[in-house]
């Protein structure tokens, strides 16, 4: 048989950054009548020689059901496989990847904490993207269980 | 992040031969064997090291190793001298540039600096 040639050993390690896991399956979509809403009645306060006070819907940041009130936009992350949320992402097609930060309520004053929603419950979140904000809102359920790691 | 390490192009210095051979014609008796905490696989026809234990510094790691680390991966799995697994690749391999003694015995080092070859205790 013929022998091979000798080539010096090499290794070569590849560290990589984990992936978040992805495990807890809910579907998170945008009441977007109701967002709509909020943001109508969501003054910002400009100076008068740029136009003064506008709503935030009529400054631009609406909701929509092909965006943030469509299913499959929002992936919730569970870090730690306990079974809870730890945080979540809305997939933008135009821009790209928003974290949601919670709150209590519509007034959105108040943070809440990602570990104590759950199923059924409605829930209210902000995304951002510059300095632009948009007020979400809607009902926490489960998704189809055929569909891992993505809600 | 990649961090790369390579063997082949490290001149091997005499006093690493001789921490594997012992001084003069005496032969070592130190025996290694490979960390059962790595399992070697090919995934898709590539040599790696996939950690089934205690990873320590290779966590969140993908270890690649080339043809003869995989060969000498594999010799280790029972516990040998350096000079036993020279005499297993002398016969698997052609040494025309001369370089496999070095190669094994920078290999021994390398992998016991990592504690991917363990030293086994008599």
């Amino acid at each position: 048989m013929m022998k091979k040639n000798w080539e010096m050993p090499k290794t070569v390690v590849q560290r990589f950054e984990p992936n978040e896991y992805v495990a807890a399956c809910y579907s998170v979509v945008c009441n977007v009548d109701n967002a709509n809403a909020v943001e109508k009645e969501w003054i910002l306060y400009r100076p008068l020689w740029q136009g003064g006070p506008i709503s935030n819907y009529d400054a631009g940041q609406t909701h929509s059901s092909s965006a943030c009130g469509a299913p499959g936009n929002y992936y919730v992350i569970d870090d730690n496989d306990d079974g809870k949320f730890d945080s979540m992402i809305e997939i933008s097609r135009d821009l790209g990847r928003l974290n949601c930060e919670i709150f209590t309520d519509a007034s959105y004053s108040t943070g809440a904490n990602w570990g104590s929603i759950a199923s059924g419950q409605t829930i209210y979140w902000t995304t951002q993207s510059g300095d632009r904000t948009w007020h979400h809102q809607g009902l926490v359920g489960v998704a189809d269980s055929s569909h891992p790691n993505r809600s | 992040m990649e961090k790369e390490h390579q063997s082949s192009d490290m001149l091997l210095s005499s006093e690493v031969q001789e921490n594997f051979r012992g001084s003069g014609t005496e032969k070592s008796t130190r025996r290694f064997k490979a960390n059962p905490n790595f399992l070697l696989r090919e995934i898709a026809g590539e040599a790696v090291l996939i950690p089934v234990g205690e990873a320590g510094i290779f966590e969140n790691s993908v270890i690649s190793l080339n043809e003869s680390c995989s060969f000498l991966w594999q010799l280790f799995q029972t516990p040998r001298t350096a000079e036993e697994a020279i005499a297993e690749a002398k016969k698997e391999y052609d040494d025309p540039d001369g370089v496999l003694e070095q190669g094994v015995y920078q290999f021994i080092k390398d992998y016991l600096q990592y504690d991917l070859l363990r030293e086994e205790k008599e």
